[in-house]
């Protein structure tokens, strides 16, 4: 392992168009990313969490090339993959696979669970017809799954046993990124615990770097080495999973982290809670400013006016909010005074 | 009125039961008919209380709150049980009277809002067609009725918005017209399946945060069907758990999470991760409920179970533990094995 960034990504920027006009001229636009960095390094898990319409998978499909950025770039080991096609497009897949939330849409009902898996080995001619069984059951064995199952087909298999051969599939290839995009949201609680724990068990074994995207702050703190927290589009804070989990600075995580119920009556009573006014505003149409200010239970005027970048606020995090302006410029006159006394 | 305290540790007797669900037993017909798909259900929810019905998916927890509204689908049939609401037997009164009760003193509220609301029909007709049916309101006096209601569940601009479609709003607030709909016939109990699984946590705070102002204001009672452990332990004063078509537990909420007298209880609260032991492995459940009709004898849990005796094939009766707590494991009724997170 090193601390080298597997994955690398720079002001991933990504609009949608909402309406055309008569002419099918594109006029309105919904900004779905705007200006994201992500780093990723093997070994670890960065988590993404944020409320729906946040950006999270459209984040996750820009980094699995599954969809082209506006602007920014991509890096995979340190190989700038954002314009990748052809041949440099199918070695990314090789090295960067993605899990999906819907393991039922994700699985073609036409084909045996065995085929399923191997196929990604078939398509990159790693291995011929006659080694597809045995390497497909391999591989279910590594997400303890019964090898028998290679010849059944998809619907025969329930929620949390297809979301395994997701992973099986998506382990084929020995990728050094898995990008899960809620991969436990459509399955049951003890379901989701099992999910989590493969996850966590190929972690160690392979290092590989993970993704993991999820409207579920609990799933991604119990993953996550470190946490990206979006909303609207935008990054308003990063840093260790622990403290943004434990000590949020932004008042968004703060409000994201207050409303998730904690499984304690006791504890869950006497918590604090700081429930947040109104929807989310339309994406398209962001307020002016900060973004979460229309929502934001300790906004300032001039919250209205200036729009906070994402800066470091010290131990290894950053936080978009006036509020948390960390460290303040040193002026030159006082730093002249600081020599001086020295 | 004032909704009951939060208290735990009394017993909730029949006597004092708004609903008491007893010896419900439902079969699926038709088709291969399956007996048992819910067998011998048996809880109550007293007046102003919250009572959570939890269970993994597959358990039952929507049919049992199906049959309390009376939209069973129509392959499944009551065989057995009784359905008691403010002294009448919703299973046997008559036509007349269920459409008495139903939208008026019993309310409905469900995940997918869109799936109950009329796509075609403005909020504010929806919530005043309650108001005109159980009250029999002339349409000015409903509609400004719709209007207060959608004021107390929180919209705003809410003489505005009773002439929209619910399409034209967002999943929270369509969950709050229906949440409006639902008290617009002044129940005594809503019955909620899931209102904030289809939600954000943000919205979802929002909403439990409605629901109680709503029980404190009118002295509501509250069954609400929910996987979120969260949930329960915000919301709920006692907790109903459901596996494979058996309630195997019932306590007040906090003797549910300090002391779950069933090893079914005891592991789903051990696969909540937990903040202090992040990354490391949740404890599971192995394998899954069984499909309806292969469910073994005695103790349903028993195939998934960690202290599975021979005893467990037997019938296991529901025994009390303790003031308001009852288990249908035999091990833990036998005083074999001691309630607790170990379990
Ligand atoms: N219309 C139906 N026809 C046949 N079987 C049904 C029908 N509705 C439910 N069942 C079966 O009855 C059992 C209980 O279903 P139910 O919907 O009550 O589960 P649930 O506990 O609400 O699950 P979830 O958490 O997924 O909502 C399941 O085995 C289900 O497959
Ligand atoms: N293919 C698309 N076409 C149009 N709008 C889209 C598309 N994908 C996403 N969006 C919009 O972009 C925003 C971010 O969506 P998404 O990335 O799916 O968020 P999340 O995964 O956090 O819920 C939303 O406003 C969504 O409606
Ligand atoms: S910048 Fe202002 S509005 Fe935005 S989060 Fe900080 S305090 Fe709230
Ligand atoms: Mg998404
Ligand atoms: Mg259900």
């Amino acid at each position: 392992m090193t601390d080298a960034p597997v994955l690398r990504a720079t002001g991933l920027t990504k609009s949608f168009p909402l309406r055309r006009s008569a002419l099918g001229r594109v006029v309105d636009r919904v900004r779905a990313v705007d200006g994201v960095d992500l780093t990723v390094t093997a070994g670890r898990t960065l988590g993404i969490v944020g409320e729906s319409g946040s950006g999270k998978t459209t984040v996750s499909r820009l980094v699995s090339r599954l969809l082209t950025v506006d602007a920014g770039t991509v890096e995979v080991d340190g190989v700038d993959v954002t314009a990748a096609r052809g041949r440099a497009l199918k070695a990314l897949r090789a090295s960067l696979q993605m899990i999906f939330q819907d393991p039922y849409g994700a699985l073609d009902p036409t084909k045996t669970v065995g085929h399923a898996v191997a196929e990604p080995l078939l398509v990159h001619g790693r291995i011929g017809r006659r080694e597809l069984t045995d390497r497909a059951a391999d591989l279910l064995s590594r997400v303890t799954l019964d090898p028998g199952l290679v010849h059944r087909y998809p619907e025969e298999l329930s929620g949390g046993q297809r979301q395994r051969v997701c992973i099986a599939r998506a382990l084929a290839l020995e990728p050094r990124i898995l990008v899960a995009d809620e991969p436990t949201s459509a399955l049951d609680l003890s379901t989701r615990s099992e999910i989590l724990n493969l996850l966590l068990r190929l972690q160690k074994e392979n290092g590989q770097a993970i993704v993991l995207v999820s409207h579920d702050f609990a799933t991604v703190r119990h993953l996550s080495h470190r946490i990206v927290v979006m909303y609207l589009g935008r990054v308003v804070e990063e840093g260790p999973a622990a403290l943004v989990a434990g000590e949020p600075l932004h008042p968004y995580t703060e409000a994201l982290l207050s409303a998730v119920p904690v499984a304690d009556p006791d504890e869950q009573r006497g918590r604090k809670r700081i429930v947040l006014h109104g929807d989310p505003p339309d994406p398209a149409r962001p307020p002016s400013g900060c973004r979460f200010r229309t929502r934001c239970p300790v906004a300032m005027d001039e919250c209205a006016r200036i729009d906070p970048p994402l800066v470091p606020v010290g131990g290894e995090r950053s936080v978009a909010c006036l509020r948390h302006p960390g460290p303040a410029p040193v002026e030159p006159a006082a730093a002249a005074a600081i020599r001086v006394a020295r | 009125m004032t909704a009951a305290p939060l208290a735990t540790g009394t017993a909730p007797d029949t006597a004092g039961a708004l609903l008491s669900v007893r010896g419900l037993t439902l079969d699926l017909v038709g088709g291969t008919p399956q007996p048992g798909l819910v067998q011998g259900v048996e809880f109550t929810v007293p007046k102003g209380r919250s009572v959570a019905l939890i269970g993994e998916s597959g358990c039952g927890k929507t049919l049992t709150a199906m049959a309390i509204l009376g939209l069973l689908p129509r392959a499944v049939r009551v065989v057995s049980g009784e359905i008691v609401f403010a002294g009448t037997d919703l299973l046997t009164c008559g036509p007349r009277e269920l459409r008495r009760i139903r939208g008026g003193p019993v309310g409905a509220v469900f995940q997918e809002p869109m799936s109950s609301l009329n796509p075609t029909m403005t909020v504010g007709d929806q919530i005043a067609e309650a108001r005109r049916i159980h009250f029999r309101e002339g349409r000015r006096t409903a509609r400004e009725h719709a209007r207060e209601l959608l004021d107390r569940v929180g919209i705003p601009d809410a003489r505005r918005r009773l002439d929209s479609y619910p399409h034209e709003m967002s999943g929270g607030m369509q969950q709050r017209v229906m949440i409006a709909a639902a008290i617009a016939g002044e129940p005594r109990l809503v019955v909620a399946d899931e209102p904030t699984t289809a939600l954000d946590v943000t919205i979802q705070a929002e909403i439990l945060e409605l629901l109680r102002d709503l029980r404190r204001d009118l002295g509501l009672a509250v069954l609400l069907v929910t996987h979120d452990l969260g949930v329960v332990a915000d919301f709920c004063d006692e907790v109903v758990v459901m596996y494979a078509g058996h309630v195997v537990e019932r306590a007040p909420v906090r003797d549910a999470f300090r002391t779950p007298a069933h090893p079914y209880t005891s592991a789903l609260l051990g696969s909540v991760p937990r903040s202090d032991h992040a990354r490391t492995p949740l404890q599971v459940i192995g394998g899954r409920v069984p499909p309806a009709g292969s469910f073994p004898g005695g103790c349903r849990f028993q195939p998934r179970c960690r202290h599975t005796a021979p005893a467990c094939a037997e019938p296991q009766p529901d025994t009390v533990v303790g003031s308001g707590h009852h288990t249908r494991c035999g091990r833990v009724a036998a005083g074999g094995l001691q309630p607790g997170r170990e379990l």
